[in-house]
């Protein structure tokens, strides 16, 4: 058998033993009954027949003491003495109904005198006087009975004696129901006394039992014969007896025997009533314990029910159900530890959802997270038939925030930048942390447009420095945008897009950057695009721009940056911004490179022949940097084109330096040593530490086009590119500021005494066929600036005061 | 009691005499032995002679039967016929003495003391004499018609002295005979010397019932 539940298992298994121990008690009750009843009821009948024969012998002992007193009567002696046998009759007569004898016998020694009182025939009594004589014994006096006249007596013979016996008395008393009634009295037992006489069958002649009992008697002994036990069990008509057997009377003719029954039924039916009540009782006590077993098997299951219930729903991750015992017990201290573990599972768990769905350092929602957001709105904008915009962000050199200012404050930055976003953003608009330094966010029903301006916005926001353990650090982010339905349909393209729009924006350092197509390597169109870009460079499709790099002491326009063009036959005129991350992306900016230094070379050699020393500055990548064998190469195309290292010079931007800095410097080692020129591009924008910057064999520092362009509204502006300039001046560099635009730059940046300038103010990137032009309207413009740099001067002093 | 016996003897001593005064040169004694029927020796036995030449009744011979502690004493006597008997009450207690016997029926009513006149024994038999207060008393008289007699003492043996020679009826008796309580008899001659008679008597049980 197999119960389901522990309730049942403890209720069955407790019933099932006190049922057994009930039962297994009750058997040996049930025999101690019997045993009890068998043996009470032979003790009884032991005890019975003590009293039936005191009494016969207390019965024999009066009819004795009777008789001696006629016989010692001295005129009944002298009437027997004189053989007076009228009078002797009538003394026996006499003396008959005055004990109220039924057999009164005379007899004398010398057989000659014989008188009977009583329904007998003096031939009748002679045999059985002679009998008793025979029997008689003066110390111990025998019961006897005799059947006469198919009628028992107990009989009774005395000695008459004057002095010497002269003859015998013999009394009788009939056996009769008066004798077994005082029998019944006295020892509660049925007496029946069973006669054979002679063929005659076996008669009851007295018995206190009804006569059907007596005739199932008689039959009894019918059928056991001559064969009667002494003791034995008497089935008397469904009533059990214990009988006794009293032999009384037995010789060749006559048997009388008294029957003493006690009955077993009626004594076992005594015990009938305490076997009911113990029944009862039994019962009586399964249900009280069969109440109390369940009342306790719910005490200690349902507890337990209870836990595995809240277990299973810890399984469903229902955490919410707790489980209150005020229990003291081990089921009390059970709930409390599976309310502990229930509790210390859902914090967990809680925990473990933050982790995967938030970003600790910034409480924001983590990639996993957003790409959810996304894929639900993107389903919800797509059946409302709605745009979607993914804006991705990116910190400009976090990697050196941390390296410099230690982790502690990157992740206060971090944090920063989170709440900057979020401050900026629209209550529903989802903010998440991407990846290190990298912020998603999800600009839902928003089109391109709008969304370039909630860009723009945060840009701008960008541009005042955030307040980290106090210290303000000025962080800048590239900015990337892909728009739902147009740049991408899931959750992946658009997000995959959206960051290689902020790729895009990073290389080219352009702020915010919506995704293009031809961004993306995987597509078909930078398959071709890349295919195009190979061939290129031998189809002579690129072109090499310079513009121009002028010393703003002397004002002398000898020097250039190179800078590439690509005309596509099919596409026109190509900016570098639009194939240059692409080139650096697939490792196709080597091979740019190694072309510009080629054509730097050329057109130096060229120049060199018109009478013209133009130095001309070559930028070169990260990938540039950290191949090897770049130096060698370099040296290879100097010595084919006749070109001394100081005519060419190189261009790295800070962080190109920043992503691998060893390799960096080692190669930038070599460079310096080959005797070429190196300055550092974009200055400002990176993190590179001033000491390391010291180390490495640089001669010059660009300032990116971003600090001197808003000079003139920026005070904080101004005074990073002053401090530049001094900073650059007192490692012994000189100092290059790009993107001047107008007079006014010119002069602050050459009375901060900036050593070089590049800028739309002096002149664009142009052809090399164009440059000569260039340079003779340059030197005659030049001899006006010194003019009006007074009046500007003027100007950027007020601006100062201002 | 010695002192009677004495008287006892004296007085047949008397009778003795006189008969030998008479037939001198003829009397002669003879002595018996009873036994019971296992060979026992039998006391209190009670042996006599009768013939033709002893039929002399006896006249006024007296003896005396006393009851003392509630006893008849001798328990066992033998007279002549003719013979009166008193019975001096020795006891405190009074008693009542009968019999019921057909060779003398007599009662003497309670009475201490020697009752007034002695009973007469006048015809051969055997009285039982019993005491109607006292159940256990009994004794036996045996009355017998002849002059010649005696009764056996401890050991057995008695004595009949003084018996003219000549035939006689050896008769022997007692209480615990078996037939009928009748006397063992034995034809006898006496000579001027006999032999010892030994009697064995039908008794298996010395009972004095
Ligand atoms: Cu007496």
């Amino acid at each position: 058998m197999k119960f389901k539940s522990l309730k049942q298992q403890i209720i069955v298994i407790f019933l099932t033993l006190v049922l057994g121990i009930q039962l297994v008690g009750l058997i040996p009750i049930q025999r101690a009954i019997d045993k009890n009843v068998r043996s009470l009821v032979t003790k009884e009948l032991e005890v019975g027949e003590k009293v039936v024969l005191n009494l016969l012998g207390s019965n024999n002992q009066n009819i004795i003491n009777g008789a001696k007193i006629l016989a010692a009567d001295y005129g009944f002696r002298e009437a027997i003495s004189s053989h007076d046998q009228e009078t002797i009759l009538s003394a026996l007569t006499n003396f008959q109904s005055r004990i109220r004898a039924d057999i009164a016998i005379f007899q004398g020694v010398d057989n000659d005198t014989i008188a009977v009182s009583g329904d007998l025939t003096e031939q009748e009594a002679m045999p059985v006087v002679q009998h008793l004589i025979s029997q008689y014994s003066a110390s111990s006096q025998t019961l006897q009975f005799e059947i006469l006249n198919d009628i028992p007596y107990q009989l009774v013979a005395v000695p008459i004696k004057a002095p010497i016996v002269i003859g015998w008395m013999v009394i009788g008393f009939e056996i009769d129901d008066a004798l077994a009634q005082k029998i019944n009295e006295l020892s509660g037992l049925q007496v029946t006394f069973i006669q054979h006489v002679q063929n005659k069958p076996w008669n009851t002649k007295v018995s206190t039992l009804g006569t059907d009992d007596q005739r199932v008697i008689q039959n009894y002994f019918a059928q056991a014969s001559k064969e009667v036990a002494i003791n034995r069990e008497m089935d008397v008509q469904g009533e059990l007896y214990e009988t006794k057997f009293l032999v009384l009377h037995d010789d060749a003719e006559n048997k009388l025997i008294a029957l003493l029954q006690r009955s077993i039924t009626a004594e076992i039916s005594q015990y009938q009533e305490l076997k009911f009540s113990l029944l009862i009782l039994t019962i009586l006590g399964l249900g009280i314990f069969s109440v109390a077993i369940i009342y306790v098997s719910n005490y200690i299951a349902k507890p337990i029910a209870r836990l595995s219930e809240n277990a299973k729903q810890l399984e469903f991750g229902n955490y919410e159900a707790a489980i209150t015992s005020d229990r003291k017990d081990e089921i009390g201290e059970l709930s409390k530890s599976f309310n502990a573990m229930r509790e210390a599972v859902a914090t967990r768990e809680e925990k473990v959802k933050r982790l995967a769905f938030w970003d600790e350092v910034t409480g924001l929602p983590n990639r996993a997270a957003f790409i959810q957001q996304l894929e639900a709105s993107i389903t919800s904008h797509r059946n409302r038939k709605l745009s979607l915009t993914v804006l991705v962000l990116n910190l400009d050199r976090f990697k050196e925030v941390n390296k410099i200012l230690g982790r502690d404050m990157g992740d206060e930055l971090l944090s920063q930048v989170a709440k900057k976003i979020k401050a900026e953003m629209r209550a529903d608009d989802v903010v998440a942390r991407l990846g290190a330094d990298e912020y998603g966010i999800l600009l839902s029903t928003l089109s391109e447009d709008l969304a370039l301006l909630v860009a723009d916005k945060l840009k701008k926001a960008f541009e005042l420095p955030f307040d980290v353990n106090e210290q303000k650090i000025d962080v800048s982010a590239g900015f990337g945008i892909a728009v739902f339905p147009q740049h991408g349909e899931t959750d992946e393209a658009l997000l995959h897009n959206a960051e290689t729009a902020l790729n895009v924006s990073k290389q080219r350092n352009s702020g915010v950057v919506v995704y293009h197509p031809q961004f993306d390597v995987g597509t078909q169109e930078n398959l071709t695009m890349a295919t195009d870009l190979k061939s290129a460079i031998q189809a002579h499709q690129l072109v090499l721009y310079l513009q121009p790099k002028i010393n703003m002491q002397t004002k002398q326009g000898y020097a250039a940056e190179a800078l590439v063009r690509w005309m596509h036959p099919e596409k026109g005129f190509i900016f570098p911004d639009q194939f240059i991350p692409f080139a650096e992306q697939t490792g196709l900016i080597q091979s740019i490179t190694l072309w510009m230094l080629e054509e730097a070379c050329r057109v130096h050699m060229a120049l060199k022949q018109e009478g013209i020393p133009l130095t001309i500055a070559v930028n070169i990548s990260t990938r540039d940097l950290i191949g090897s064998d770049f130096p060698e190469k370099i040296e290879h195309i100097f010595r084919r084109h006749h070109v001394t290292f100081d005519a060419i010079s190189l261009e790295i931007t800070e962080s190109s330096i920043m992503d691998d800095p060893v390799r960096a410097e080692a190669t930038l080692q070599r460079l310096a040593q080959m005797g070429l020129k190196i300055a550092i591009d974009d200055f400002g924008t990176g993190y590179s530490s001033l000491g390391y910057l010291k180390r490495l064999p640089v001669q010059e520092l660009k300032i990116d086009k971003s600090f001197v362009m808003n000079m003139a509204n920026n005070e904080n502006d101004a005074i990073i590119v002053r401090s530049t300039i001094d900073l650059g001046h007192n490692l012994n560099l000189k100092v290059v500021a790009e993107g001047i635009e107008n007079v006014e730059a010119w002069n602050l940046l050459a009375k901060m005494g900036c050593d070089y300038g590049q800028g739309y103010f002096m002149g664009k990137p142009m052809p090399e066929k164009e440059f000569q032009a260039w340079l003779v309207r340059w030197e005659s413009q030049s001899q006006q600036i010194a003019a009006e740099t007074t009046s500007s001067a003027k100007k950027a002093t007020v601006h100062q005061i201002k | 009691m010695i002192a009677k016996l004495i008287k006892f003897t004296t007085l047949q001593s008397l009778g003795l005499v006189a008969l030998t005064l008479s037939q001198l040169s003829l009397a002669a004694d003879v002595t018996v032995e009873v036994r019971d029927s296992k060979g026992k020796l039998l006391s209190d036995a009670v042996v006599y002679v009768e013939g033709s030449k002893t039929a002399n009744p006896a006249t006024n011979k007296a003896f005396e039967i006393e009851q003392k502690g509630r006893q008849f004493n001798p328990q066992v006597s033998v007279v002549q016929a003719g013979t009166q008997i008193t019975f001096p009450n020795k006891d405190k207690v009074r008693h009542h003495v009968y019999s019921f016997s057909p060779a003398k029926k007599f009662e003497l009513k309670l009475y201490s003391g020697v009752p007034a006149n002695p009973v007469l024994f006048d015809k051969a038999g055997t009285v039982v004499l019993g005491c109607n207060i006292h159940d256990t008393m009994l004794a036996y008289i045996h009355i017998v018609d002849t002059p010649y007699f005696a009764k056996t003492s401890a050991s057995g043996v008695a004595a009949i002295t003084d018996l003219p020679e000549g035939s006689y009826e050896l008769k022997v008796w007692h209480y615990a005979l078996q037939t009928d309580n009748k006397p063992a008899q034995q034809a006898i001659t006496i000579k001027s010397t006999n032999q010892p008679v030994a009697i064995q008597l039908d008794i298996n049980d010395m009972k004095l019932m």
